[in-house]
C-alpha cells in the first residue's frame, strides 16, 4: 500500500524517532527496518530519508557519529537527543488521539465511535 | 569508472582539514571523489553518488560526510544482494535528494554562518531596494506649470495703461533726483535726500534747503499727488528691470549693458523660469520715497499757511500706501503699513505743530480717508505662492499631484541663491556648493525614503499658511500665542527627522507669527490717529476736548476705540494741553500715558507685548499710540 506524500511527510520523522528509541542505527538499517515491520507501508523512499535525517539533526532531535560497523566500513550512526525524546512522547500523544478521534469516526477497528448520524444503521 | 590515481601532495593538502594538518596527518579525507572511486560499489552507483554529491554544491566538508554515508548505503544495499541499477532504482530521485540534503545540511551549519547569511541577504536586499529608488529616482522630471509672476501682476495687468500711477511717480521720481541711490550732492553741499530721509522739520538747520528742493519742484509734487489719486499703479513686476525704469532704479547702468544683463538672464533661465522670489520689486522704494517726501511737504505747506496742499498730502501718502500692496507678496503689504504709520506720524505732528490749521471737513476727510484702511491685514497669497513654485520647482510632476524630490534642481537652486546672497544666505550651508556631484548623486536616492513627497510638502505648506491666514483675522488679546509659529517651530526645531522631512519649510520658510503683530500695531495707530481727528472734530464743535472718550460716541467715532494689548476700551489723558492716546503695555499697568521708551529709551516694542517669556519681566510703561513717535512708523519692519 502506498501511502500519500502528505501523510507520510508527518509520519516518517515519528516513525524514524520511533526507531531509535530503541538503540542507534544507521540509514540503511532504518530503511529496511521500516520496510520490515510495517510491511512495506512506511518504505520510505532511500531519497526522502538522508534529507530527512539531516533536517532531525538540525532541529537538535537526533544526533550522529561516525564509526566502523563491524564489516570495517564506516557508518554513520544516529541516536535521539533528550529533545528528541520529548519530541517523539508528544508527537506519540497527539497520533494516538488522531488516531482515536478518527477511529470515533469510524475509521479503522471503530472501537468506541458512536453510530453515524443517517448512516449505516 | 576508472580508478583514481593518486593525489599529488598539493591536492593532498587541499582536501585535508586544518585540524588534521595541525596534527601532522595529512588525511586527505575532504576528497569525496576520491571517497566515492575507491568505494567497493558498482560503477552506476558511483556515477550516481558522484552527481548527487557535486550537485549538492555544499562546503567539501559537508561532501565528504555525505559521501561516506552514501558509499555505506550502496555497500549495504549491494551486500544484500542488489545489483547496482536495483540499487540506483530503489533510491530514488538522486537531484531532489541533492536538493533537499542541501537545505538539510545548511541548516545545521552554526548560528554565526546563519548570521552572516541573513546580513548578506539583507544587504544584497538593501542594495536592491536602494538601486530601485535611484531608478525611481533619477526618472521623473519637473514641470514648472504655474507662473507666479502672471497671479501676483493680475492687479496690476488689469490697470488701463492710460490710468496706471507709475509712469506719473517715475516721473515726478525721475524729476526730483530721486533715483536709485538718489544723486549725491555737489561736494561740500547737503544731501537734501537725507535730510528728506531723516524727516527734516522747519527750524531745523536744512530746512531751507528741503524747502527750496520742494518749492523748485512743486511740478513732481503736483504729479506725486495726482499719481496717488489714480485708480491703480500698474506695476508689472518682473525679472528684469524694464528698460523704462533703468534711470530710476539703475542709472549708471547704459542701455548695452542692460541688453547684455537681459540676455545673460534669458539664457541661464532658458530650460525654466525662474524662482517668484528673484522677482524685482524695485518700484517700492521709491514708493517710499515719495511717501517720505510727501510727509516733509506736508510740513513746508503748513509752514507756508497752505492747509490744501498739506491736506492733500497727507491723503496721497495714503494712496502711494494703496498702491504699494498692488503685488500680494508680506513685503509689499509691510511697505504699505509703512507709509500709512508715516501718514499717521505726519498727522500727529503737524496737529501738535499747526494746530488748528486744517477745517474740520479736511479732519473729517482724513478720518474717512484713514478708516477705510484701519482694518488692513497683510495676507499670505504672495508667501504661498513663493513656497508652491519653490516645490515645482524642486519636485518632479507625475501629473498627479506628487512626484519626488529632484536632487539636481535642490543643488542648482542652493548654488544659485549662494550665489545670490553669499553662502549661509537662505541658510544654506556651504556644503551644498562642495559636496562632489558623484557623492550627491549616490545619496541622492536616500532622500526618498526621508524627504516628504511633493503632496505631503505641498498640504503641509498649505497648512501653515492656511493657519496663519485665519490667525492674522484675530485679535492677539484673544489669541496672542501663534499655534502656526509654535508648529513651525516644532517642526524646524525639536526633530532632527522631521527638519530634515520638511526642509524646504524649515530652510525657505519665514516664521511669519509676527505679521499679526505688525497688523495689530497698525490697527492701533489708525485708531489712535481717528481718535485724535475725532477728539479735533469735538474740540472745534464744542471749544475743548471731551472730559472722556465716550463723548466721542457715536457723533465722532463709530465705536470705542480698544486697547489692543487688553481688549478693554483704549486710555486717554491730556499733557500740555495735547491728547495723549494709550494701551496699557505689556505690563497692564496704567502709567498715565507714560511711555517706557520715552523715560529710559527702551524700545517701543518691547512694550508692545502680548505674551512675557518665562523668566523676563514686563516693561513699565504705556504704549502710546498718539501721539506718535518716530519709532512707531519703524516698527513692524524689525519684526
Amino acid at each position: 500500500m502506498k501511502i500519500e506524500r502528505e501523510l507520510m511527510r508527518g509520519a516518517a520523522p515519528l516513525a524514524v524517532m520511533t526507531l531509535l528509541q530503541n538503540g542507534e542505527m544507521y540509514g540503511y538499517e532504518m530503511v529496511k527496518t521500516l520496510a520490515k515491520r510495517t510491511d512495506g507501508v512506511l518504505d520510505l523512499g532511500q531519497s526522502t530519508l538522508y534529507p530527512m535525517l539531516y533536517n532531525l539533526e538540525a532541529k537538535g532531535l537526533i544526533k550522529s557519529r561516525m564509526d566502523k560497523a563491524d564489516t570495517g566500513r564506516p557508518r554513520k550512526y544516529y541516536r535521539l537527543t533528550g529533545k528528541g525524546k520529548r519530541r517523539l512522547a508528544k508527537d506519540t500523544s497527539q497520533w494516538e488521539a488522531l488516531s482515536v478521534a478518527l477511529g470515533k469516526l469510524g475509521l479503522g477497528d471503530g472501537a468506541g465511535a458512536p453510530p453515524l448520524p443517517g448512516g449505516a444503521a | 569508472m576508472s580508478e583514481s590515481r593518486e593525489p599529488s601532495l598539493l591536492l593532498r593538502f587541499w582536501y585535508t582539514p586544518i585540524r588534521d594538518i595541525i596534527r601532522w596527518r595529512v588525511s586527505c579525507r575532504l576528497d569525496w571523489r576520491r571517497t566515492i572511486v575507491q568505494a567497493s560499489i558498482p560503477d552506476e552507483t558511483k556515477a550516481l553518488l558522484t552527481k548527487l554529491v557535486r550537485r549538492t554544491r555544499l562546503w567539501r566538508m559537508e561532501k565528504a560526510d555525505i559521501a561516506r554515508e552514501l558509499v555505506a548505503h550502496f555497500e549495504d544495499a549491494i551486500a544484500a544482494g542488489q545489483s547496482g541499477d536495483e540499487a540506483v532504482k530503489r533510491f530514488g530521485d538522486w537531484s531532489k535528494t541533492a536538493k533537499l540534503i542541501r537545505r538539510a545540511t545548511k541548516r545545521k551549519r552554526n548560528l554565526l554562518w546563519h548570521a552572516w547569511r541573513w546580513a548578506f541577504w539583507c544587504v544584497v536586499a538593501l542594495i536592491g531596494l536602494y538601486t530601485a529608488m535611484g531608478v525611481y529616482y533619477f526618472t521623473g522630471s519637473r514641470n514648472i506649470a504655474v507662473d507666479y509672476t502672471v497671479a501676483m501682476n493680475v492687479e496690476a495687468a488689469a490697470v488701463p495703461e492710460d490710468q496706471r500711477a507709475w509712469p506719473v511717480v517715475r516721473r515726478a521720481m525721475l524729476a526730483m533726483g530721486y533715483t536709485q541711490p538718489p544723486a549725491e550732492p555737489a561736494e561740500g553741499q547737503p544731501n537734501v535726500y537725507s535730510l528728506i530721509s531723516e524727516r527734516a522739520r522747519p527750524g531745523e538747520d536744512g530746512w531751507p534747503v528741503v524747502t527750496a528742493f520742494l518749492n523748485n519742484h512743486a511740478g513732481a509734487m503736483s504729479d506725486l499727488r495726482r499719481a496717488a489719486g489714480m485708480p491703480g499703479l500698474g506695476f508689472i513686476a518682473g525679472y528684469e528691470t524694464d528698460i523704462a525704469d533703468l534711470p530710476l532704479f539703475d542709472p549708471g547702468k547704459t542701455l548695452q549693458e542692460h541688453e547684455s544683463d537681459a540676455r545673460l538672464l534669458k539664457a541661464q533661465y532658458a530650460d525654466e523660469p525662474p524662482m517668484v522670489w528673484m522677482i524685482l520689486l524695485e518700484h517700492l522704494t521709491s514708493l517710499r520715497s515719495a511717501g517720505r517726501v510727501l510727509s516733509v511737504d506736508t510740513f513746508r505747506a503748513l509752514d507756508a499757511g497752505d492747509a490744501d496742499t498739506a491736506y492733500a498730502n497727507l491723503v496721497a501718502m495714503l494712496g502711494i500706501a494703496d498702491h504699494a500692496d498692488e503685488q500680494n507678496t508680506l513685503i509689499n503689504q509691510l511697505v504699505t503699513i509703512s507709509i500709512r504709520q508715516l501718514m499717521y506720524q505726519t498727522l500727529s505732528e503737524a496737529l501738535a505743530a499747526y494746530p488748528a490749521s486744517f477745517s474740520s471737513q479736511q479732519l473729517a476727510g482724513l478720518a474717512h480717508q484713514i478708516a477705510a484702511g484701519r482694518g488692513y491685514k497683510p495676507g499670505f497669497d504672495g508667501e504661498r505662492a513663493f513656497m508652491m513654485d519653490l516645490i515645482q520647482h524642486l519636485y518632479t510632476d507625475n501629473g498627479r499631484g506628487n512626484g519626488h524630490l529632484d536632487a539636481r534642481a535642490w543643488r542648482r537652486l542652493a548654488s544659485e541663491l549662494s550665489s545670490f546672497g553669499g553662502p549661509g544666505y537662505f541658510g544654506i550651508s556651504d556644503e551644498a556648493d562642495f559636496l562632489p556631484t558623484v557623492i550627491g548623486t549616490a545619496v541622492s536616492p536616500a532622500a526618498v525614503m526621508v524627504v516628504a513627497d511633493r503632496k505631503d510638502m505641498t498640504a503641509m505648506v498649505d497648512r501653515f499658511y492656511t493657519l496663519y491666514e485665519a490667525e492674522v483675522s484675530l485679535p492677539m488679546w484673544e489669541h496672542p500665542e501663534s499655534k502656526a509659529e509654535a508648529e513651525l517651530s516644532t517642526l524646524i526645531e525639536d526633530s532632527l527627522y522631521q527638519r530634515t522631512r520638511y526642509f524646504p519649510i524649515a530652510w525657505a520658510m519665514p516664521a511669519l507669527g509676527a505679521v499679526r503683530k505688525v497688523a495689530e500695531r497698525h490697527t492701533a495707530y489708525a485708531d489712535g490717529a481717528l481718535t485724535a481727528l475725532a477728539l479735533e472734530l469735538y474740540k472745534a464743535d464744542h471749544g475743548a476736548y471731551p472730559d472722556t472718550l465716550e463723548a466721542l460716541v457715536p457723533r465722532y467715532l463709530p465705536t470705542m476705540p480698544i486697547d489692543r494689548i487688553t481688549g478693554g476700551p483704549l486710555n486717554d489723558t491730556l499733557k500740555d494741553g495735547r491728547p495723549v492716546l494709550y494701551s496699557v503695555g505689556a505690563d497692564r499697568d496704567d502709567d498715565n500715558g507714560t511711555a517706557a521708551y520715552d523715560a529710559d529709551g527702551d524700545r517701543e516694542q518691547d512694550v508692545i507685548q502680548w505674551v512675557i517669556g518665562e523668566g523676563h519681566t514686563a516693561v513699565d510703561g504705556d504704549w502710546v499710540v498718539w501721539p506718535l513717535h518716530d519709532e512707531a512708523v519703524d516698527s513692524g519692519q524689525n519684526d
